[in-house]
């Protein structure tokens, strides 16, 4: 049993009489500690998997398994818990809480995690630790992405989502970032799904997951992956 | 497209633009309502006033108008109408509820008409109308009788009883509460118009004017009582002359009217110093007979007294005697064996025989003794007289010889003559002499040879008479003689005593006879002498009477006298609308709905004010991208104002519309009918002030024009460029909290953020607090109406005032009597008597009229519960103290302290110092003991109430006093509390209305204030449902802030309100009342309460969309 299961998923939005197909009967696997890269052009349906994935939003056909856990027709109590348990997200704008500092950012989905990681650690790990007590505004883009990902970690969630984590980065900075990701996935074992429209991150990736217009294109294993470091782009 | 955009934009966020429509329709309306009733009130009293052609100015003379003054009023060319009216203020008594004091006015009238309601008008002069009012207790057909207590009112009005046939309404008499009388120093209860034949005088009490076009300016503004003012100078300048004119005719005529009253006194002071002189003496004379007639009684008793002892000491003795002589009989009776009477009867027999024996041998021996006895004696004295004659004889020889012997020698004739007379003489004499000689021995030689021939039994006792009565006395027992005389000394001796018992009591009974006609006299005479006192009583007390009289009728002229310097002057009193009680009362309280009408709106408009700039903040702040977008497409800055202008214009639109109607129909209705309670109006004339509707709807447009102007203009000042980006949140700093790490550790999360935002987003953090803040004041100013002027009548009537029964006097002449009547023995229940009179009072040459109470300062504190209006300190009335109410003081400009002139109720002046000033919510009050008035006044004190406090109630009091004489009235105070209830409750409506809008208000702003808090969150909000807070940790979250502003910003409201509520309290005082400024702490309690409820329901209400916000659409990326 894989990880993550998704069957025959299909997302359809109806507005009158007109059906717009998000999704189109999308199948894939995820193995545990897996990074996936999901790649596609704008609107090809990749954040609305990963917003299905996430809990955030339901499949209208479909199965989706998450651990031997099945979400397809969770209520939304359920996805709530879903969602603080099982999830860490991030993304592409950072989404922090302009009014907490950078650790208390951190605190607030420790708070409520069942067995999260000490907030200061996980700082450190994403090399904030100097700035823990900084406000976004007073943070970089680097720096508040780094804090949206020590966020989405510190829950020591299953399974980390990010919406195009380096889409509001410089080339150095979302390598910083990235490099990060790819530890949590290396050293700490989680399964991070990664959505970009980057090809030359794909390297990185131990699953490349090409999606367009809601459909999926090709599933390609990477023996090797790169460290990031080494890519170039 | 572009104005496309802003309807769609309206449909889009239609609960945005509903709740700003709502603002603009509460400000709108109560603004509107508020400033149209008092137009409206104004207005209806405009037209009623017009039409019945209320005067503009009154005069009124201390000597009344003759007509001269009529005459020269008209020739003033500025007075269009000159209307002289007579009048007079009579008492009548109305069945089961006393004596009332009315005002009769002539029918026939010009000026101040009324308006007939019910009935007819009087055709004859005995009918009459009177005007409808708060104490009208007549029907048409009811007979009144008038009369006047000091004088004849037959010598004022013609006739005295009047038939009512009809019912009026005058627009003279508009409020309920009629002025005072002329008569005392009372209030009018009601006004009666009778046909003007009725009005005997020849003087006119006062002049009504109508001043040429005064009609120009509405009525109770400032510029018609300017106006009027201005032409009343005129008037008095003009008419200075006349006004002296009726004086001096009177003067003249009094004058004379005092001299000959004058005259009229010595008169009769003459006459009944005479007449009393005269009983004088009578009584005198009187008094000395009766003094004689006593002493002859006195005497007289002695006399009998005298008597009886007498008498009394007699019949000791005959009782005495007579018991002996019974003794006797009865033992002589027992003796004998018969009766006393048999017994005597035989010893009379055998004793008379005795006698009759005795007799014989009396005779016997009379016979011999006495004719012996008698010859002797004879003899002896025939010797004796021979012997006598011997002796003349030889005195005559002598004398013969003499003779002879003379004649011898005599030789004169004469001498001769005479000596043979003698000689004659002599010889005759001795033969008479021996005759007599010869034959009285003759006589007794015949008894000397008798003598021997008797037998002389002188002895007695051998001759056989006495035999037989000495066998009688051995019978008798020794001697009847004596045993008859013993006996008859018995019997007679029993007879006799009997006989003088008989005549002891005949003499007794007399002297009882004698004793009663002295008793009878001695009573006649009492009688006699008890005339004789009351006779003296009579007299003495109709000296005193009669000296009284004289002193008073001299006190009089002398007071006549003095009075006729002191008349006042022959000014008249110009008076303008301002003194007709029922024009000012309504000018003020228009004045107040205005001022009202400008306050209250006023707060109610900030706080829509608030509410519009947030939400259009809100709003444009949304629109950021859409402005970005509209600024890159190369729209103009104006282009764009004027887009959100519109939606904000079209919300002021619709909400004005609606907020007009609503104002202009239901509050001036909802005010106006409950004026109605207090003032008798006329029909409600709706009017349609277009100038305050455009007022209204310009100026709220105005700020909504100019607040969403500036909203806008200020996005404006980012490029385009910036716009279209995400809004650069603000800086986040430390909050000054944090520094305090032990406070700040300990708070959760959520509360973090909270402190956090609410020091970040200062301006929304003050507006919230402020709209907050605004409602909770609003309520509480609304509960605090409420209070302070719920609350008045319950302590006036059962705190300061504590009685709950007045007994209203007639007079006082038998006040003891009535006080004695409604003794009690429980220990709460007072009475204690009063003086209450309507006093004039001066202070800085102002004038003004207050109701003064003197009575007893120790039984004051048992009815009275005084305050001092500043420290609330329990204020005694003492011998030193003046005691004034609060209003009044205000109103004249008095502290404690100050002097004043009292007037007493003769009207005599004097200086007094307020000692203290008292709480007092109705009405002016001076109180002023006893001791302190008499010390004053000089004058004696008549009771005209007695104010009871009695536990068993109202009808217990007038059980007591059934059929007592000299009480007129007797009134309970649940009924006056039920009135001033009624009117007190007017405002409550205005109140209910406030609160009401502030709580809607309230509920609108907190609404408000909620939807904008999520829909600037909403990307937050999204976030935290990403990461996987649950629904009621995002409420807390969010909602934590929202109770807290809540929380802070009622809290300020309540101070707020308090300020508001003084100032508003001060502003809808009215004359006689004074309203406390007073809160209650569940007024506080339930403005908080309220405001936080409704926090409460509308977080309750903001749950739904929370829920809603999508985590998809709302962290869609800007890409």
């Amino acid at each position: 049993m894989s990880f993550i299961e998704f069957k025959n998923v299909s997302k359809i939005y109806k507005m009158g009489e007109v059906e717009i197909k998000a999704l189109d009967d999308i199948s894939f696997e995820v193995e545990k500690g897996e990074f996936v890269c999901v790649l596609g052009a704008s609107g090809a349906g990749k954040t609305t998997i990963l917003n299905i994935l996430g809990g955030m939003d339901s499949a209208t056909n479909g199965t989706i398994i998450v651990d031997d856990n099945d979400i397809s027709n969770a209520d939304d109590k359920q996805l709530c818990e879903y969602r603080r348990h099982e999830i860490g997200f991030v993304f592409q704008f950072y989404n922090l809480v302009q009014n907490l500092t950078a650790l208390e950012n951190v605190e607030l989905a420790t708070q409520i995690a069942e067995d999260p990681m000490s907030s200061k650690e996980v700082l450190k790990i994403v090399g904030l630790q100097d700035r823990m007590h900084n406000f976004p505004s007073q943070l970089s883009g680097g720096e508040q992405q780094r804090v949206a990902i020590a966020r989405a970690v510190a829950k020591n969630p299953k399974l980390l989502l990010c919406d195009e984590p380096t889409g509001a980065l410089d080339y150095v900075t979302g390598k910083q970032v990235l490099k990060v990701l790819q530890d949590m996935c290396n050293n700490h074992g989680m399964t991070v799904v990664m959505i970009t429209h980057n090809a030359a991150l794909a390297d990185m990736a131990d699953k490349v997951i090409r999606v367009a217009s809601g459909t999926i294109r090709d599933i390609k294993i990477n023996e090797n992956p790169k460290n990031v470091e080494d890519i170039e782009y | 497209m572009f104005t496309k955009d802003t309807f769609r934009l309206i449909k889009r966020s239609l609960n945005r633009f509903l709740s700003l429509v709502s603002i603009v329709i509460i400000g709108v309306g109560f603004m509107m309502g508020l400033l149209s009733t008092s137009i409206i009130m104004r207005n209806s009293v405009d037209k009623y006033n017009i039409d019945s052609n209320l005067h503009d100015i009154q005069l009124f003379s201390p000597y009344g108008f003759c007509d001269e003054d009529i005459e020269a009023i008209k020739k003033v060319d500025f007075i269009d109408g000159v209307f002289a009216s007579k009048m007079q203020d009579v008492i009548i008594d109305v069945e089961d509820n006393g004596e009332k004091i009315v005002r009769l006015r002539e029918l026939e009238s010009d000026v101040n008409k009324f308006e007939l309601i019910e009935g007819r008008l009087p055709m004859k002069a005995d009918e009459a109308v009177y005007v409808v009012g708060e104490f009208a207790v007549f029907e048409i057909g009811d007979k009144i009788t008038i009369y006047l207590e000091d004088s004849d009112v037959t010598e004022v009005i013609k006739n005295t009883e009047f038939t009512i046939v009809g019912k009026v309404k005058s627009s003279e008499y508009m409020s309920l509460f009629l002025s005072t009388s002329l008569l005392k120093n009372l209030d009018l209860d009601n006004v009666f118009y009778i046909p003007k034949v009725n009005f005997i005088s020849d003087y006119y009490t006062t002049v009504y004017l109508s001043v040429r076009d005064a009609q120009k300016f509405q009525t109770t503004t400032d510029e018609y009582f300017n106006y009027v003012d201005k032409k009343g100078e005129d008037l008095e300048i003009i008419t200075l002359d006349q006004q002296d004119f009726l004086k001096e005719k009177l003067l003249v005529e009094i004058e004379n009217e005092i001299i000959e009253g004058e005259e009229l006194f010595q008169e009769r002071k003459a006459e009944g110093e005479k007449e009393l002189e005269a009983a004088k003496m009578e009584l005198e004379d009187a008094n000395l007979m009766l003094i004689l007639a006593q002493m002859e009684i006195d005497n007289n008793r002695m006399v009998l007294k005298a008597n009886e002892r007498k008498l009394q000491e007699n019949e000791k003795l005959v009782d005495a005697n007579l018991k002996q002589v019974n003794e006797s009989i009865n033992e002589i009776e027992t003796a004998q064996g018969k009766s006393i009477d048999e017994v005597y009867n035989e010893i009379t027999a055998l004793y008379q025989t005795y006698k009759a024996l005795e007799r014989v041998g009396e005779i016997e021996n009379e016979t011999g003794d006495n004719i012996y006895s008698e010859i002797i004696n004879q003899n002896n004295n025939l010797k004796l007289i021979i012997n006598e004659n011997k002796v003349l004889k030889q005195e005559y020889e002598s004398q013969l010889t003499v003779v002879n012997n003379k004649l011898a020698t005599e030789t004169n004739p004469e001498e001769i003559a005479k000596l043979n007379s003698q000689k004659e003489n002599l010889q005759n004499r001795i033969n008479t002499c021996n005759i007599t000689i010869e034959t009285c021995q003759n006589i007794v030689d015949i008894n000397e040879t008798i003598l021997e021939n008797i037998d002389d039994y002188s002895d007695g006792e051998t001759s056989p008479t006495k035999i037989a009565m000495d066998e009688i006395d051995e019978m008798a027992g020794g001697s009847i003689e004596v045993t008859y005389i013993q006996m008859t000394q018995l019997v007679q001796g029993k007879k006799d005593l009997e006989a003088a018992k008989l005549e002891i009591e005949e003499g007794k009974k007399q002297i009882a006879d004698g004793k009663e006609q002295l008793d009878a006299a001695q009573k006649e005479l009492d009688i006699n002498k008890k005339e004789y006192l009351d006779g003296l009583e009579k007299y003495r007390e109709g000296l005193i009477k009669f000296n009284n009289e004289i002193e008073k009728a001299e006190n009089e002229l002398k007071l006549a006298r003095q009075q006729l310097k002191e008349l006042p002057d022959a000014q008249w009193m110009i008076l303008n609308r301002d003194y007709h009680y029922s024009s000012i009362m309504f000018k003020n309280t228009v004045k107040q709905m205005q001022s009202i009408g400008r306050i209250l709106p006023l707060l109610f408009y900030l706080v829509a004010a608030l509410i519009c700039m947030t939400t259009m903040k809100r709003l444009i702040d949304e629109q950021r991208g859409q402005i970005g977008i509209f600024r890159a497409l190369g729209f103009y800055k104006g282009q764009i104002i004027g887009k959100y202008v519109l939606y904000a214009f079209l919300a002021t639109i619709i909400g004005s519309l609606a907020g007009i109607t609503f104002g202009q129909l239901v509050f001036p209705v909802v005010i106006y009918n409950t004026w109605r309670l207090m003032y008798d109006l006329p029909e409600l004339l709706i009017s349609y002030p277009i100038e305050n509707m455009i007022i209204c709807f310009v100026s709220f447009s105005g700020l909504m024009i100019s607040v969403t102007t500036g909203v806008v203009s200020r996005s404006l000042k980012e490029t385009p460029s910036q716009l279209m980006r995400p809004k650069a949140p603000k800086k986040a700093k430390k909050v000054f909290l944090e520094k305090i790490k032990f406070i700040w550790n300990k708070l959760s999360f959520t509360s973090k953020i909270t402190v956090r935002n609410l020091f970040r987003y200062k301006s929304r953090f003050f507006m919230t607090v402020i709209g907050v803040a605004g409602c909770t004041g609003l309520l509480v100013l609304g509960f605090g109406i409420k209070d302070s002027i719920s609350n008045i009548v319950n302590i006036q009537y059962n705190e300061f005032w504590n009685y709950n029964s007045i007994v209203h006097l007639e007079n006082d002449h038998n006040v003891e009597e009535i006080l004695s009547v409604l003794e009690s023995d429980l220990d709460n229940d007072f009475i204690v008597p009063m003086m209450s009179y309507n006093g004039k009072v001066y202070c800085d040459r102002k004038e003004a009229t207050i109701t003064v109470e003197v009575l007893d300062a120790r039984e004051s504190s048992n009815i009275f519960n005084l305050y001092d209006s500043k420290t609330n300190e329990r204020l005694r009335l003492n011998n030193n103290s003046v005691i004034v109410s609060e209003k009044f003081a205000k109103n004249n400009g008095l502290k404690a302290g100050d002097f004043i002139i009292l007037e007493s109720i003769n009207g005599i002046k004097a200086e007094v110092q307020i000692s203290d000033i008292c709480k007092m919510y109705f009405q002016h009050y001076l109180y002023i003991s006893e001791a302190n008035y008499k010390h004053l006044f000089e004058e004696n004190i008549h009771y005209t109430k007695i104010a009871i406090a009695n536990a068993k109630g109202y009808e217990d009091v007038l059980e007591r006093v059934e059929g007592v004489k000299n009480i007129s009235a007797v009134t309970d105070f649940a009924s006056f509390v039920d009135q001033f209830n009624t009117i007190v409750e007017s405002l409550n409506i205005i109140i209910g209305a406030v609160i009401i809008t502030s709580g809607a208000l309230a509920f609108v702003v907190l609404l408000n204030l909620t939807q904008v808090n999520i829909s600037e969150r909403t990307r937050e909000i999204a976030t935290l449902k990403v990461i996987g807070l649950r629904d009621n940790e995002v409420y807390s979250y969010l909602f934590k802030e929202i109770i807290l502003l809540s929380f802070i910003g009622g809290l300020a409201g309540l101070p707020l309100g308090t300020v508001a509520l003084k100032l508003v309290m001060s502003i809808i005082e009215m004359e006689m009342i004074l309203f406390p400024t007073q809160i209650k702490w569940l007024s506080y309690v339930l403005s908080y309460g309220i405001t936080f409820i409704f926090t409460c329901i509308v977080l309750l209400f903001a749950r739904k969309p929370l829920r809603k916000i999508q985590m998809v659409e709302s962290l869609k990326s800007v890409e």
